[in-house]
Order: C-alpha cells, then structure tokens, then sequence
C-alpha cells in the first residue's frame, strides 16, 4: 500500500465567518473539492461583491479574515460603476471606439454638436415635470462627465438611415395620432436598435414627448455599441431642442429604448459586458399619468414579443392598461411612390384603419368606407396579449435563477477586475468573465 | 464537472425569550473553522435539529434547487449578497438597537438561510433532487421547509463543495418586522401554508 492509493483526506475550511448584531453567519469550502485555479477564482468572486459592498472602512477585520494571502483579489463589478470610478474605456483606453455612419454634421448642417456633447442629457430632457422621473439620462450624460474628455473628442453624431426612412416612420406614427386628435391616453414604447429609436422619436418629437431610457455608458469593447444611440441623439439633438420648446403641453410620452440593451454576451475577451435592464414606469405610474393604452413598437414582424426584461412590467401592466405591439415595418411607403410619406399598411387608404384594427379611439377617426384588408407584411400586434413567461429576468421563479433582492440576473452587466489589497486601486480588467486578465493602462491612477 | 446549488430561507417568529435563535446563534458562531465530514454532519445535525422543532413557528420562506449552468454563480450570488448586506446594515445601525433604521419596532422575525453547493449528479445532488421533487401546490408549505431541512444531514457531504449558514439579525434583542419583509428586498419570500 503507498500513500497515493488512500482515498483523499476531506476537510471543509471556513472562508467568512461573521458574528455580529446585523448577522452570524459562516461559509465553508471543502479544499479536496477544489480542483482547478479556474475554480480558485470562482470562489474568490464569491468575495468580490462583499469587498465592493463593505467599502474601506468595513473590509478591515472580516475581509482581513476571508482573504488569505495574495495580494491582489478578483472582484465582480457592475460595468457601469467601474467605467464611472475608471473612466468610460476602463481597460482598454488605447482601443478605437467605432461609431458607424459618422458624421461631422448635425441634423441642422451645423456642427453645433461639438458643444452639445456638454448639454445633451438637459437638452433633451422631457419638458413635462411628470414625465422628468422616467427619463434615464447615463447614456446621453456621459460625454460630460469631468472624466470623459477622451469619449467627447471620439463622439461624432450618427447619419440616418438613407432618406430618414426611420424619421419618416416617426412622423408616419405622428399622423395616426393627430387624425385622432392626439389621444393622451396612450403611450409608445419604442424598442428598437439605439439610432433607430432615436431617429423614430425625432419623427414624432413634434407631438410626444420623447422619454429617453438608455442606462449605459459606451466601451470599445463594448456589447452594447450605444455610442450609435449616443451619436444618433447627438446628430437630432437641435430637433429635439426645437421641438421641445414647441411641443403642446401634455403630449403624451414616447419612451425610447435601445433593444442592444440585452445584446448576446458570449462572454469572449473582445466583449465588455456593459448591458443594462430597461427601467420603465409601473403600471401605477403609468395609470398617474392618465395612461390606459401602450403601444410597443418592435423593429419588424417577427418580433412579436417584448424583450425578456420587460415581460413582468408588461404582465403587470395589463391588469389596468391596455398593451399592444406594432412593427415598424406595418408603416411603408407605397409602392413605386417616391419615399417620402410612410402609412401604416403601406397605402392611404390603410393608413388610419389602425385605429380600427387596435380598437383604440376609431371613433375619433374619419369613416374609411368598406372594410380594409391589411397587406401580409403587416404584423398582427393588435392581437398581442402580455403573457408571463420565464426569463432570467424573472423574479423568484423557483427552478430558475434566482437571487437575494437583486435586480440583475447573475453576472448581468458586470466585469471582472483585480485589485490591489493594500491599496483598492484596480490594477486590471478582465472584458470577458473567463477569459485574461488585461492588465490596465492610462492616466487614470492603473498599476 | 457541473454543480448544483440549494438554498433555502425561512423566517421565523422570533419570540423575545427564545432558546432557539440563542441555539443557532451558538452554533454557528462556535463553528470550528476546519471541519472533517463528521464534524460536518455534526454540524449540520445540531443545525437542523433546532430548525425541525421551529417548523410551527415558519413564517415565510423561498427555496431553489438549480443544477449545472448558473449553480455557482447563484452560490456567489447568495453568498455575496447576504454577507454584503452587513456593510448595508453597519452603516443603518447606530450604536444601540433603538437607532436601527427600519419600519417598525415591531421586531418579531429572524431569518436563517442555508446554502449548498454540491457536486452535479453525485449522490448529494440526488438526495436533494430526490426531496426537491414535488407537486408546485406543495412548494411553500411548512411541512415542505421541515422536510428539505432535515434532507441536509442525510447528505453525502463528500459530494458537499461549499455551505454556508446565516441568521439575520446576528443580536437576540433584535428583529424584522411585518413591515420589513414586506418591503425592502424580501418582497420574493412566500407566506407559507
């Protein structure tokens, strides 16, 4: 008999042990169980949160005694609150960030925009007081922020889509509403790529008000690009301005999103996890604002259903509010028609039959004579109904992902970064939650 | 090799002179730091032990079971979250209980969670899955909470990666109120039947 032949020795050993009035608690690991250094830092990310959450002046004795030797820890963060404490190209500051369809002009012809990067997010803040809590301004806030100079000497704004198709869908939407006397009981929701939902809310800015929901901050290696939403907002933002002052008081609101928000995170080192949930009013401040109608706007017809993170607002929206969806696509010009007007059906004639089809307000809606019949491209939103469905966005569905009063999923939106023990100062980052460590360079106080 | 993850929580009326909150508080704070499988089951035993004679006393609960893609993030997660609460609940409180920032004085409720991360289809993984097995209608019951608690020692705890035990508030003289649970972050726990 040798050594190498008895069976191994089992040991649990206690990584965290606390004993004081909030909470007596203790977590153990069993060492023989621990096979890999992959593991290791697993194990470590268990330590991450807590040595983010109990910030310098609590790590001394209980992180002292869940801490062992190295002298540097992983630590899990939310992407946006690195990039906030780093700068918005944390890890990566040498990388280019690639804005699509850049311009050096603005909606105008101007190039007033290279100011605007100061005021964006107060520009295009919603006018209504009501409406002021819904509005997430991250995103459109970013360029001002003291540590950001190198993102606003990147920024440029964001071309449209060839002949403002998206604009002309916006205004396509607009003259729905204004032939049935711009009801103010119903609300858009736009979810739509980042540009695009701008450019869609610039076509209807005249009327609603638009309620910019973008909760993140560009990367290079970002998974989310929202500098294209950024841009986009940059290159409309003296529409917006315009309008803003111009808008009829009480116009009813556009929330406008960016469906990128969720993009497919595959976890690869050129991804920076920087995705976000939408955040949009509940059903009770919805109905305080006199709202009983939603409509969702997707980009076609084959996205039939909200995004996964908006399926429990939306279930818990139908008890009192009504909510439907409609393809962008449902508003196209007609064809050999020059490109300028969009109606929804394609035809002038299809156009108002909406209100029909959704059953909102037809009686604020000329008669249109006979019965109307859609074209196949047309989605069949109307018929939309909020169904719950699991997602991993789900609160507590036993069986599924679960947490302890989180909002995100596990490791929704966060990055890996090492840090010094001694110090606090973050010395890397890791884009990807497997992949390696880069170690972080810059001016910005990186080891 | 994947993992599994099982956690439950349970809160429970805490009356003000009450052994069983001392008891846990004992346990887990004279918990050695280096424990072999006995001293482990050892451990767990007396854990449960107070627990089964709480079962009336069960207010409130959640559990999960969640195997392979998510088990050990959802360990961390739990881990993380309930231990980073501390920091949250150091700077709330103030020196004595009568500072502590919460809804009501109306303490009457301890929470204990249990946590388990063991190896995907060894023998641990099919005892809990065995006893996890259930109709949805029986989920939230007392004698569901009693029945998974006193799964935890007939476990094969070689097959155990990682455990982990907490009870809220740490201090005998406090407590969480009605109002507590039903705001604050407990909204996902269940009244159980």
């Amino acid at each position: 008999m040798t050594y190498d032949i008895l069976p191994p020795q089992h040991h649990f050993s206690r990584k965290a042990f606390v004993n004081q009035p909030a909470l007596v608690g203790a977590r153990w690991w069993q060492e023989s169980l621990q096979r890999s250094e992959e593991h290791d830092l697993s194990r470590r990310q268990a330590l991450l949160a807590l040595a983010a959450s109990l910030g310098p002046l609590a790590i001394g004795g209980f992180l002292a005694a869940v801490l062992s030797e190295p002298q540097e820890i992983d630590i899990s963060m939310d992407a946006l609150d690195l990039q906030r404490r780093e700068g918005w190209d944390v890890g990566h500051v040498h990388d280019l960030l690639r804005i699509d369809h850049a311009t050096l002009m603005d909606a105008d012809g101007g190039m007033g925009w290279r100011q605007g990067v100061l005021t964006l997010a107060d520009d295009l803040a919603p006018a209504q007081p009501a409406l002021a809590p819904f509005y997430v301004r991250t995103l459109l806030q970013a360029p001002a922020e003291p540590g950001n100079a190198s993102l606003r000497s990147t920024l440029t704004p964001v071309d449209p889509a060839p002949g403002d198709a998206d604009v002309l869908r916006g205004a396509a939407i607009r003259s729905l509403f204004e032939a049935a006397q711009m009801p103010r009981d119903v609300a858009l929701i736009l979810d739509l790529d980042g540009a695009q939902s701008v450019a869609v809310a610039a076509g209807m800015a005249p009327a609603f008000e638009p309620v910019f929901v973008f909760d993140n901050w560009p990367h290079p290696r970002g998974v989310v690009r929202s500098q294209q939403a950024l841009g986009a907002a940059l290159y409309y933002r003296p529409l917006f301005v315009r309008l803003r002052a111009q808008r009829p008081a009480g116009a009813p609101p556009v929330f406008v999103l960016d469906r990128n928000r969720l993009a497919r995170y595959t976890d690869e080192d050129t991804q920076f996890d920087n995705r976000y949930v939408a955040r949009l009013p509940t059903a009770v401040n919805l109905e305080a604002l006199g709202i009983k109608h939603i409509l969702y706007v997707t980009p076609a017809q084959k996205d039939s259903l909200e995004l996964d993170d908006l399926n429990e607002d939306f279930v818990a929206y139908q008890q009192a509010i009504d909510v439907r969806t409609m393809a962008l696509t449902d508003l196209e010009h007609p064809p050999d028609a020059p490109r300028t007007v969009y109606y929804y059906g394609g035809q002038p004639h299809t156009h108002l039959w909406f209100w029909h089809v959704y059953g909102w307000h037809g009686s604020r809606v000329p008669a249109t004579g006979a019965r109307v019949s859609l074209p196949d491209h047309v989605s069949n939103g109307a018929a939309y109904r909020p169904v719950s469905r699991p997602t991993i966005f789900s609160s507590r569905v036993v069986g599924g992902a679960s947490g302890i009063g989180r909002q995100k999923p596990s490791g929704f939106g966060r990055v890996s970064v090492r840090a010094s023990k001694s110090t606090g100062a973050i010395t890397s980052v890791r884009s990807s939650r497997s992949g390696s460590f880069t170690r972080a360079g810059g001016g910005r106080g990186f080891g | 090799m994947g993992k599994t993850f099982f956690g439950v929580q349970v809160v429970i009326k805490a009356f003000p002179v009450d052994s069983a909150r001392r008891n846990l508080h004992e346990i887990i704070a004279g918990s050695a730091a280096e424990q072999t499988l006995l001293e482990k089951r050892a451990f767990w035993k007396k854990i449960t032990a107070v627990l089964n004679d709480e079962i009336a006393m069960f207010e409130y609960g959640f559990w999960d079971l969640i195997r392979g893609r998510g088990a050990e993030e959802e360990f961390e997660e739990w881990t993380s979250e309930i231990e980073g609460a501390l920091a949250t609940e150091k700077e709330e409180m103030g020196e004595g209980p009568d500072q502590i920032r919460r809804i009501s004085a109306d303490k009457r409720f301890a929470i204990v969670t249990i946590i388990f991360l063991v190896e995907e289809d060894s023998n641990a993984d099919l005892t809990l899955g065995e006893r996890c097995e259930m109709p949805e209608s029986e989920y939230f019951t007392r004698t569901t909470f009693g029945r998974l608690i006193s799964t935890i020692p007939l476990l094969n705890f070689a097959n155990v990666e990682a455990d982990a035990v907490y009870l809220a508030p740490g201090n005998a003289d406090d407590g969480l109120s009605d109002e507590d649970l039903h705001g604050g972050g407990y909204e996902y726990l269940k009244p159980l039947l």
